[in-house]
């Protein structure tokens, strides 16, 4: 039975199927009956729908385009210059900085000046014309200026045309860098009236000979793409307008698939039709790819100009022009640095399209394809170059403005870098760390040292160096090696016991006993002398300059931890310090900077002024948006700063720092301290003369004996900087509170000229020494003179 | 009518020697500025020995640095003619701009140290005034008229 059964429900079914279909064909039959197509209802609403979703969807990417294109459109770093080169008549130069500042602005050597940015020399007489130039306080017109040097020094300094003398005259400042933001995207913003014709016909020719016709996409140079690589089996040829190009770099991702090239059409359409081909032209030169400079990204004309050819883009010729628009087809592949022979071959290639399409004629063609590449070597906006000065000025930038900013509003930075000071520093640290590795039978590249420049009575940082391998931004020992500073921390103790004249003079007799001193806790302390001996009764400013431990110890017991502390918060030392008895003994850590910070206040008669690493910022139109001014503080009085300093002038000719000789003649002065750690860490100079402050620090950097003291280590780096940068004397002129007296300078006796070994003293009015020597015994009316005048 | 654009043209000569004058006589403090009258009155320190300040000591330093009192060169000049135009003008910060770069080329300039705190006394920067003030005086050595115009600025300062 239940076969049967089964058998039946089959059948059923299979009826009920057929009269379905039969229904459903007269159904269609009806219907055709009744109306004529009505697929076409069907289309017409699918069009409908299809435009709908276009309509739409063109209208959201044109919100897109609007936004990005009308908003900001790129984040342009902010742009570091180094110090504007003053020149007038008497300024120390020598033909070779001045050249080196020349070619560092990109200017071009020629037999005649003819034009902007462009110089000459015969012997030591140069010429050149300068560019304009917009500082914060207003615009150095461009100049054609004849220039003489005699005796490295300026002595003639005219009009090149007028020939009238010129007062004073600043050169535009190098550019040292730029601050740029992490997706590491570099450019300098060009107008499109800085364009020059010859790269817009550069760009036609090789790019997109329709570009003024089309409508943002052009339908022949796609077909003939298209024919191109089918012919050819592979992609030869690109159809893509410049606004395509421009489309694919601004709004959408590198992929490739059809959906985006869908959309860059789309896109490529709207831009054209809402904006106008000069301001899209503009937009364009900005955007490309032209190249990468290690993590940095070249972008935009504006930026390869300087990256390539170290000059505006305006500057440039027909040559160099091609040479850019012919690495927009492969920027790496066709490196002009590291594969000159294709560069040349693209460039040509440039060169011989204008030709054909008539920008140019054949002969300017043939004329250009003749000139070499013309790259120079490094760009001079290769943010490499000074990476620990650059360090510095973004951190002190830090604490005034947020990151995005400084990467992003296209400002523009005018710091104190001396470039030539730089470079003494970066090769003078390179060259004195090998010749001492060598002399010491060191392992090489064992030490390492920092170094920092300041002016003096500006506290301005004209240099920073923060190691050894120049131009490379790693661990910054100036600002971050925090080292303990040994005896650079005395002159500290015995100024504050100079600003005592009624107790202290330089020829207070001092203890040189043995210490010992037990803490809270039961450890004790016990300092000794470097040559391990006790000197008794001696002189406070020969404890100074033979840097005796003792008697500095007992000294500054007796003028109080805490004040020294004290004094060396108000030179500017803003670190916590513990007043521990072994901070007497530089038990301080501290970085190089720091050092120079309180050395400032000794080299500038007692006014602090806080360093600065920073002139002035301007906003990306010009317009001055800050100035940090020269600062002065009055920390101390003028006359114990002045006894102090010469204390550290007789370090330097009869003390630790005599070692200076071998760099500097005996009769030029200056004043400076050495300082050395335990064992031999750390090996510190800090120096000064009437035109440089400069603190060296050499140790290794996993903190083990260097094997250096300061005189051995780093009185050599700051010896052999201070010889190259030829320093001016000391010439501080002595206080009104301060006299001259001639005293024995080891009993610290009242003595005369002509007494044996006398020596004029200075001392703080009022605090001169009563004791006679006997040698001035007899002199009974030269004594009575001065005991009137005392008492 | 035509008379306007020749003073136009005259203008620069007659200036002309009033800025010079102004930068040739040191101590002379800021025309407008409000200096006590006994700071102008009293006669350079070189004019007559009765002025001297009394030497106590028989022995001063034997050499003193030429270049530590240098009359001031030409671009230092300029650069002081321009801050004092721009300080009559009011631009008060392009003043200072002006001296500081005068400062980078002659550092030890007593005078124009005391020019710069003039000018941030007038910017109401009194602290700041005063320590250029004090720090015109370290270089000023024996020109008593400039540290008495220094001296009255500290007084004012720090009144």
């Amino acid at each position: 039975m239940p076969p049967a059964k089964k058998k039946a429900v089959r059948k059923k079914t299979a009826v009920v199927r057929k009269k379905t279909v039969r229904r459903k064909r007269s159904a269609a039959k009806k219907k055709r009956a009744k109306r004529g197509f009505p697929w076409l209802k069907w289309f017409v609403g699918l069009v409908l729908l299809a435009m709908l979703v276009v309509g739409g969807y063109s209208l959201y990417l044109s919100q897109i385009v609007r936004i990005k294109f009308e908003g900001k459109r790129w984040a342009v770093p902010a742009r570091v210059y180094a110090r504007p080169l003053e020149l007038y008549a008497g300024a120390n130069l020598t033909p070779t900085r001045l050249q080196a500042e020349l070619q560092a602005l990109g200017y071009r050597k020629v037999k005649q000046v003819k034009g902007i940015a462009q110089w000459s020399q015969s012997g030591s007489r140069f010429v050149f014309h300068t560019r304009e130039f917009l500082f914060w306080d207003g615009v150095e017109p461009a100049h054609k200026v004849d220039l003489r040097i005699s005796g490295n020094t300026v002595s003639v300094l005219k009009d090149g045309v007028s020939g009238k003398s010129l007062d004073v005259l600043r050169l535009e400042p190098p550019e040292i860098g730029s601050i740029y933001p992490s997706h590491k995207e570099d450019r300098v913003l060009v107008r499109r009236d800085e364009i020059p014709d010859h790269l817009v016909g550069a760009l036609l020719a090789a790019e997109d000979r329709a570009y003024f016709q089309h409508h943002g996409v052009n339908i022949y140079s796609i077909a003939r793409a298209l024919l191109a690589n089918v012919k050819a089996g592979r992609t030869v040829q690109g159809g893509s307008t410049l606004t395509q190009q421009l489309v694919k770099n601004f709004f959408l991702t590198p992929e490739r698939s059809l959906w985006r090239k869908v959309n860059e059409a789309l896109m490529a359409i709207i831009l054209d039709a809402r904006y106008g081909k000069e301001e899209i032209l503009e937009a364009y030169a900005n955007e490309v790819f032209l190249g990468q400079d290690g993590d940095r990204a070249i972008h935009g004309f504006g930026l390869a100009a300087y990256y390539y050819f170290n000059r505006p883009l305006r500057e440039l010729n027909l040559t160099e022009t091609a040479l850019l628009v012919g690495l927009l087809k492969g920027a790496s592949y066709y490196n002009p640095r590291t594969h000159p022979e294709r560069a040349l071959k693209r460039r040509n290639l440039v060169l011989q399209l204008m030709a054909d399409q008539g920008f140019i004629n054949q002969a300017m063609a043939d004329k250009a394809m003749k000139m070499p590449l013309g790259v120079g070597r490094k760009g001079r906006r290769s943010s490499a170059r000074h990476p620990a000065f650059i360090d510095l000025v973004r951190r002190q930038l830090q604490r005034d403005y947020q990151e995005e900013d400084l990467t992003s509003e296209g400002l523009r930075i005018f710091t104190t870098l001396d470039p030539w000071a730089q470079q003494t520093l970066d090769e003078q640290i390179g060259k004195g760390l090998s010749a001492l590795e060598k002399s010491r039978k060191l392992p090489g590249d064992s030490l390492q040292a920092a170094m920092v420049l300041v002016s003096p009575q500006g506290g301005e940082i004209r240099a920073l160096s923060g190691g050894r391998e120049v131009g490379f931004a790693g661990f910054n020992r100036a600002l971050d090696a925090v080292r303990p500073i040994g005896s650079l921390i005395k002159p500290v103790i015995y100024l504050l016991a100079l600003s005592r004249p009624g107790e202290y003079s330089l020829v207070t007799l001092l203890d040189d006993e043995p210490v010992r001193l037990e803490d809270a806790k039961g450890r004790v302390w016990a300092p000794k002398n470097y040559d391990r001996k006790t000197h008794g009764l001696v002189p406070l400013h020969t404890a100074l300059a033979k840097s005796y431990n003792l008697a500095t110890v007992h000294l500054g017991l007796s003028l109080g931890i805490k004040n020294v502390v004290s004094l060396l918060r108000r030179m500017g030392v803003q670190r916590q310090l513990s007043p521990l008895p072994s901070l007497l003994l530089g038990a301080v850590s501290l970085s190089p900077l720091e050092v120079a910070q309180f050395y400032q206040v000794f080299a500038s008669s007692g006014f602090r002024s806080p360093l600065r690493a920073i002139r002035e910022i301007v906003d990306s139109q010009g317009r001055p948006l800050q100035r940090y001014p020269l600062e002065v503080a009055q920390v101390i009085d003028p006359g114990p700063v002045y006894l102090l300093n010469r204390n550290l002038v007789e370090v330097m000719r009869a003390g630790t720092g005599r070692g200076i000789r071998k760099y500097l003649p005996e009769s030029l002065e200056v004043a400076g301290k050495t300082g050395t750690t335990d064992e031999l860490r750390d090996s510190w100079f800090a120096g000064f003369s009437g035109d440089w402050l400069a603190v060296a620090w050499v140790g290794r950097d996993d903190n083990k004996p260097a094997g250096l003291t300061g005189s051995s280590g780093a009185l050599v780096l700051w010896g052999r900087v201070m010889k190259v940068l030829k320093p001016q004397p000391l010439g501080l002129p002595p206080p009104q509170d301060v006299v001259y007296i001639w005293v024995d300078p080891q009993t610290g006796y009242l003595s005369a000229e002509h007494c044996e070994g006398a020596v004029a003293m200075p001392f703080i009015r009022g605090s001169e020494p009563r004791l006679r020597s006997d040698c001035l015994g007899e002199e009974r009316r030269s004594g009575s003179f001065l005991e009137r005048l005392f008492e | 009518m035509c008379v306007e654009p020749m003073l136009k043209k005259l203008f620069p000569f007659a200036v002309f020697p009033l800025l010079l004058a102004g930068c040739a006589t040191t101590p002379l403090p800021d025309r407008g500025s409000p200096v006590p009258p006994q700071s102008r009155a009293e006669p350079p320190a070189s004019s007559t020995e009765r002025y001297k300040a009394p030497e106590i000591s028989a022995y001063r330093e034997p050499v003193m640095p030429g270049y530590a009192r240098p009359a001031p060169g030409r671009a230092v000049q300029m650069l002081m003619a321009q801050a004092r135009q721009q300080k009559q003008a009011g631009e008060l910060v392009a003043a200072a701009g002006s001296l500081e770069r005068a400062l980078r080329i002659e550092p030890k300039n007593p005078v124009l140290w005391n020019r710069l705190a003039h000018v941030r006394y007038k910017q109401k920067q009194y602290s700041l005034a005063a320590s250029l003030a004090a720090k015109s005086n370290s270089f000023a050595a024996q020109d008593q008229a400039l540290r008495a115009d220094n001296n009255a600025l500290i007084g004012r300062a720090r009144y």
